[in-house]
């Protein structure tokens, strides 16, 4: 980089420095109130920087006195099902999409994309009826079933599983694999870089999914995380923000890491470099 | 054993384009045939009708005199090498050689992953699964890659473990699309003999997909040349070169290609080049193409008695080729570019004895010679006096 172009790049940095506090503020705010005495979180002396540390009581606080682990418990076990159905339900029709010539695949492919411009609340209403009057409300069925397919997976895979070589799949065929066959072991396989990128997406959307939990779930055993702080919020009164940020840490933390985990995969996807 | 593969009009358009028209091929077990046209010829399309991969419009496909029409790939009894080789890329390549010994004689049950070891009898199957793919990968010299990924392995050892996978089944038929075309130009001259040994020691069918002309040349028993979705002839490599049936064949085959005059027919004698030739006719076409293969031009300093033709042209540009060189010439009167080839030798020997620097004929004698009519069929000569008969030539009109 020459010396002309300084002064561009510290303008730069210094607009996206702007962007990364504006990101990363709550955050910030988040962890270090999860670590001080709930009275210092409002304290204007103390805003930034905690003066009354109170860590051990907020944590205990978060986790014993609430069932914050029986929220995560349900959450991990909600997204898992959840991002397990959409593969299971994503990955045939992907398959078929890009990769099967049949009467009216043009007209499926349309259909599947115009179901990416239905916003999930236009349907919460007629899908929470029906769960009312099949008696379903309060159930893991009723958090998981209306997720168990995703467009979004659908067309993803079907995208990516485009690149995959034809002559790979008639090998297979003349080899004596059936279509199930050449799915579960050759898409399947090659699909985990988009599968994981997948996951990423699927995972955080329903980990931090408040929208529909509330509607279905009044039960706490059942309550995943983000309903769970809530629900503690609401029990507890105001002046417990410390162990309250402890419990929405904690809630965050898992996130994080799976993230981290999967980001190498996810980078892949994204990017959807061919199979060769 | 090979199987005998007979195809019966067979016919394919993709829409309105007509890919294959009427196409009909019988052959014969255990012989190797190519397939031999320009790319967009149909010869790939041809393969995959007959691999099932895609159905035909019209006409009959039978493997031993039954017909496969109604078969799905796997239950044809073939195997086919692809192009790009198309290796199952996260397994092994002892797996993608056992893959289709699996499917063929494992339940699914005894196929299913972690439990499928505990299936009665699994253990004795894939026992025997194993020994015969160490025997095909010891034939195909990729023993010691059995646990590599294809992505670990060169073109030439990919291609080795694709041919394994073929082999591994001893199917009646092999498709080969141009199995050869991602191999560099050595691998490639070792590659043809080890096909064409492959072929002979496994008595089993080759249809092989190529355009390449030497590659067609030096390994078939017989060649069916494609050009627009038809088969113009089916003959031995010998035939195909020394007795084109179509001005299309002719053309192809060749390198330098054939040269090729526009002729007249004058009440019976062919008439090329403003000079009447020593060459007869029984047909009644005017209009002909008269066909001369490079090799039998011949460079003269002054016209000979024996010839049938002469061509006055003047040396534009001499190629050595190694052992021969390739005269480019311009006719004088039309000119129209001829190429001849002759030994370096013959030619080193003329230009050290002076003969090519005043006028120079092309000289053909009796061999080497076609004539096609205006659709492109060949038709016979009646009488080209053989070198021998030492006809006088013809005067110059």
């Amino acid at each position: 980089m020459n010396r002309g172009s300084l002064k561009p790049v510290i303008f730069e940095h210094a607009v996206l420095s702007i962007g990364v506090v504006y990101s990363i503020f709550p955050f910030f705010w988040m962890i270090i109130t999860s670590l001080r005495s709930s009275g210092d979180a409002f304290n204007s002396d103390s805003l930034l920087w905690p003066t009354k540390w109170d860590v051990v009581y907020n944590y205990t606080q978060a986790l014993l006195t609430t069932p914050l682990p029986r929220f995560l418990a349900n959450g991990v076990f909600v997204c898992g099902v959840i991002l397990l159905l959409q593969i299971a339900t994503a990955l045939p029709c992907a398959y078929a999409i890009a990769k099967l010539s049949f009467r009216g695949r043009t007209f499926l492919t349309a259909t599947v994309i115009c179901c990416l411009a239905i916003p999930f609340q236009a349907v919460a209403l007629p899908l929470f009826v029906g769960l009312a009057q099949l008696d379903l409300l309060n159930s893991y069925f009723a958090l998981i079933s209306p997720f168990a397919v995703s467009v979004f997976a659908i067309l993803m895979l079907a995208q990516y599983l485009r690149g995959y070589p034809d002559e790979i799949i008639e090998a297979a065929r003349l080899d004596g694999l059936s279509e199930k066959g050449i799915l579960w072991r050759l898409i399947l396989p090659a699909s985990k870089p988009a599968i994981a990128a997948f996951a990423i997406f699927s995972v955080a959307a329903h980990w931090n999914d408040l929208y529909w939990p509330l509607i279905v779930v009044t039960e706490p055993d059942l309550a995943p995380p983000t309903l769970g702080v809530l629900f503690f919020r609401s029990e507890e009164s105001g002046d417990q923000t410390g162990p309250l940020m402890a419990a929405a840490t904690i809630v965050t933390l898992p996130l994080v890491v799976f993230f981290l985990a999967a980001q190498r995969r996810f980078v892949q996807g994204i990017t959807m470099t061919g199979v060769k | 054993m090979g199987a005998t593969l007979s195809i019966c009009d067979l016919t394919k358009a993709f829409g309105q384009t007509h890919v294959l028209s009427q196409i009909s091929l019988d052959v014969q077990a255990g012989s190797f045939v190519s397939l031999l046209g320009p790319s967009g010829c149909g010869k790939s399309t041809l393969l995959r009708v007959i691999a099932g991969f895609e159905a035909q419009d019209q006409g009959t496909v039978s493997v031993n005199g039954h017909s496969i029409d109604h078969l799905p790939p796997r239950a044809r009894n073939l195997a086919m090498v692809f192009q790009s080789y198309a290796l199952y890329p996260h397994m092994t390549v002892g797996e993608n050689i056992s893959l289709p010994l699996e499917m063929e004689r494992l339940s699914p049950f005894q196929r299913l992953p972690l439990l499928g070891r505990y299936a009665p009898g699994q253990r004795m199957l894939m026992a025997d699964i194993t020994a015969e793919v160490r025997k095909v990968a010891s034939v195909a010299e990729i023993d010691h890659l059995l646990d590599r990924r294809p992505a670990q392995l060169s073109g030439g050892q990919r291609q080795r473990v694709a041919l394994a996978r073929a082999m591994v089944r001893a199917p009646g038929l092999f498709l080969m699309d141009e199995p050869l075309s991602n191999l560099d130009a050595k691998l490639r001259v070792t590659m043809r003999s080890e096909l064409v040994a492959m072929n002979k020691r496994l008595d089993a069918t080759v249809l092989y997909v190529t355009h390449d002309q030497t590659e067609a040349m030096t390994m078939s028993d017989r060649i069916a040349l494609m050009m627009g979705g038809q088969i113009l002839q089916y003959d031995t490599p010998e035939a195909i070169y020394s007795a084109p049936a179509h001005v299309d064949v002719a053309r192809f085959i060749g390198h330098p290609s054939i040269n090729c005059i526009p002729a007249l027919n004058d009440a019976g004698v062919v008439v090329a080049e403003a000079e009447r030739c020593n060459i007869r006719t029984v047909e009644r076409e005017q209009k002909l193409t008269l066909g001369i293969r490079p090799e039998a031009f011949a460079l003269r300093p002054a016209p000979t008695a024996k010839a049938v033709l002469g061509i006055p042209v003047s040396l534009d540009r001499v190629e050595l080729l190694g052992p021969e060189v390739l005269l480019w010439c311009t006719a004088k009167r039309t000119g129209r570019v001829l190429v001849a080839q002759a030994r370096a030798a013959d030619h080193r020997s003329m230009v050290a004895s002076g003969l090519l620097t005043g006028s120079l004929w092309l000289e053909a004698y009796g061999s080497g010679l076609h004539l096609f009519d205006p659709s492109g069929k060949a038709i016979p000569i009646a009488n080209a006096l053989s070198a021998e008969t030492k006809a006088p030539l013809v005067a110059v009109s």
